[in-house]
């Protein structure tokens, strides 16, 4: 049981920046532009594709939507459908089958849905207007916004010391992978500021 | 601009409380838009943060206002909310954290609910009961390599699957000459591929069971109430062997923090070791048949050893597990689960 304070709460942040997050801090960080999907989202009839290799941030685009959208009501596919109507976000769209993927759109107005595969053409098929989105962000700039995002979350003011990573060293090494550069960061900031700089 | 902003304001900022205390202070109100206020409610609860989906469990609640609120106005709620005499005690590891606070949100009709929370330390004295937390159940478990009833059966269908492949070329489905030739060669390799993989899965299902055999009648008893920090727990095994066997008995003492994050295909465990004890309980040596074994494992708790937790998605773990390794045989293991309190 070490004696040594990890590095946030060295710098008074009430919890790691890179753990865990609520759906509503989710939502509250998320780096993405979500106005043009929404204006998409303004008529009936049409959905919205997000799609990406595991940890590019689809699911946050959702939680995007679904900020931007009060009313919207977000599940994971397999979960039971909502009522007839609404404007559903549905996540993991393809870990169901088929009829299971039609059962959760049919009662649907509007949608938007995360897939790791394109389904624009079985969406057309069941009588959507599909606009899709390929999601990976590959610049520094934006990964480094979306790191800086997680601290000014809990730290809206400047901090009292040089946050304990290097984050170009991490980047290098996860490149786009979002869930992977969350995890390099959290293992960062679990270190004493003495040992700042880490190099992960 | 939020319609207002609220502050928990406490007697004690910062302050460390025990079981049973009771926590005073205020909730301050800056009202920046004319708005109703539907219940401005204060809440004691504790928080899990980290590496796991958060959890939140709610211990005390108290409405201190409903009513309507002016621009420019600022109010002053006073609050007071106890602590339950059986807590969980506040902790900061590395995959989780369990942190107290009192908790403020206002229920502002067609608006973002504002809230505010300030953190409290809650220590539990050493000898007094703690919570282990909503999920805690302390048992002694055979630590099974799956669920033996679904890898039975799935080694059953792989079976049958390969019982169809062999049958279909002998020619009950009918077919003739090259055609069955070609089908004995596809029934073959299928066989050839199913069955070895369905005696495995029959073996994983079935590998706990057979591991007890080599035992015969098997005892284990450990503590059934809360051990406390600084204090020896024991854990004995006997066993009386139906013939003799070759092995050793070890016994391992380790805590671990175990985190579970996101949902469905994104859902990952995490684990990390607090800490590793071994002892050998019996060097490797013959056991006679019929002779009855008994050997007793004893660790010294740590006098700063972290208390059991146990929720959703987040767990700090004890555990004693028990291992003997049969030369020749599957090896037996039971896992104790420990209650540890401060």
């Amino acid at each position: 049981m070490s004696d040594h304070l990890p590095a946030f709460r060295e710098l008074n942040l009430p919890r790691n920046p890179f753990g865990e997050l609520t759906p509503d801090e989710w939502a509250a960080v998320a780096v993405v532009d979500v106005d043009p999907l929404v204006d998409w989202l303004s008529e009936d009839g049409r959905c919205v594709q997000l799609v990406g290799a595991c940890g590019r941030g689809k699911t946050t685009h959702l939680h995007a939507l679904r900020r931007a959208l009060p009313h919207a009501v977000m599940r994971r596919a397999g979960r039971q459908p909502p009522g007839p109507g609404d404007l559903l976000l549905l996540d993991e769209y393809d870990i169901v089958g088929p009829l299971a993927r039609w059962r959760h759109l049919r009662r649907a107005s509007r949608c938007a849905v995360a897939a790791h595969a394109d389904f624009s053409r079985q969406l057309g098929w069941m009588g959507w207007q599909v606009h899709t989105v390929h999601v990976a962000v590959r610049d520094r700039a934006t990964i480094a916004r979306i790191a800086e995002h997680r601290v000014r979350q809990l730290a809206p003011g400047p901090l009292p010391a040089a946050p304990p990573v290097d984050l170009d060293a991490v980047v290098d090494r996860t490149g786009d992978d979002l869930r992977a550069l969350t995890d390099a960061l959290y293992d960062a900031w679990q270190h004493p500021l003495e040992a700042s700089r880490v190099q992960v | 601009m939020s319609k207002c902003d609220l502050a928990v304001v406490l007697e004690k900022p910062g302050g460390t409380f025990g079981p049973g205390d009771t926590v005073v202070g205020m909730v301050t109100v800056d009202v920046n838009q004319d708005c109703r206020c539907n219940g401005l409610t204060v809440t004691l609860r504790w928080a899990t943060h980290g590496r796991g989906n958060r959890k939140t469990r709610t211990f005390a609640t108290e409405i201190v206002f409903t009513g309507d609120w002016k621009a420019g106005e600022q109010h002053l709620h006073p609050f007071e909310l106890t602590l339950p005499d059986l807590v969980s005690p506040s902790y900061a590891g590395t995959l989780l954290n369990l942190d107290w606070e009192v908790y403020a949100t206002a229920d502002i009709p067609w608006a973002f609910d504002p809230e505010a929370s300030s953190r409290i330390t809650v220590r539990v004295p050493p000898g007094v009961p703690c919570d282990p937390g909503p999920e805690f159940t302390q048992s002694a478990e055979a630590v099974a390599t799956g669920n033996s009833a679904v890898l039975v059966i799935t080694a059953a269908m792989l079976v049958l699957i390969a019982g169809v492949g062999f049958v279909i070329p002998l020619g009950i489905a009918g077919g003739s000459g090259p055609d069955r030739a070609e089908m004995a060669i596809v029934g073959l390799i299928v066989c050839g591929t199913v069955v070895p993989i369905g005696a495995l899965v029959a073996w994983m299902g079935l590998r706990k069971q057979v591991a007890a055999k080599a035992l015969g009648d098997i005892r284990v008893s450990g503590p059934t109430g809360a051990v406390h920090a600084g204090e020896e727990v024991a854990v004995t095994l006997g066993f009386t062997p139906p013939k003799a066997m070759t092995g050793a008995i070890t016994a391992t003492f380790t805590g671990t923090e175990r985190c579970v994050s996101g949902s469905g295909t994104n859902k990952r465990t995490h684990t990390h070791e607090l800490l590793r004890l071994e002892q050998t309980l019996r060097p490797q040596g013959t056991f006679d048949a019929g002779a009855p074994v008994e050997v007793t494992a004893r660790f010294r708790l740590p006098a700063d050893i972290a208390p059991s937790f146990e929720a959703s998605e987040n767990a700090l773990r004890w555990e004693i597990t028990l291992d003997v390794d049969i030369a020749g045989w599957p090896d037996w293991q039971q896992r104790v689960l420990l209650h540890v309190a401060p």
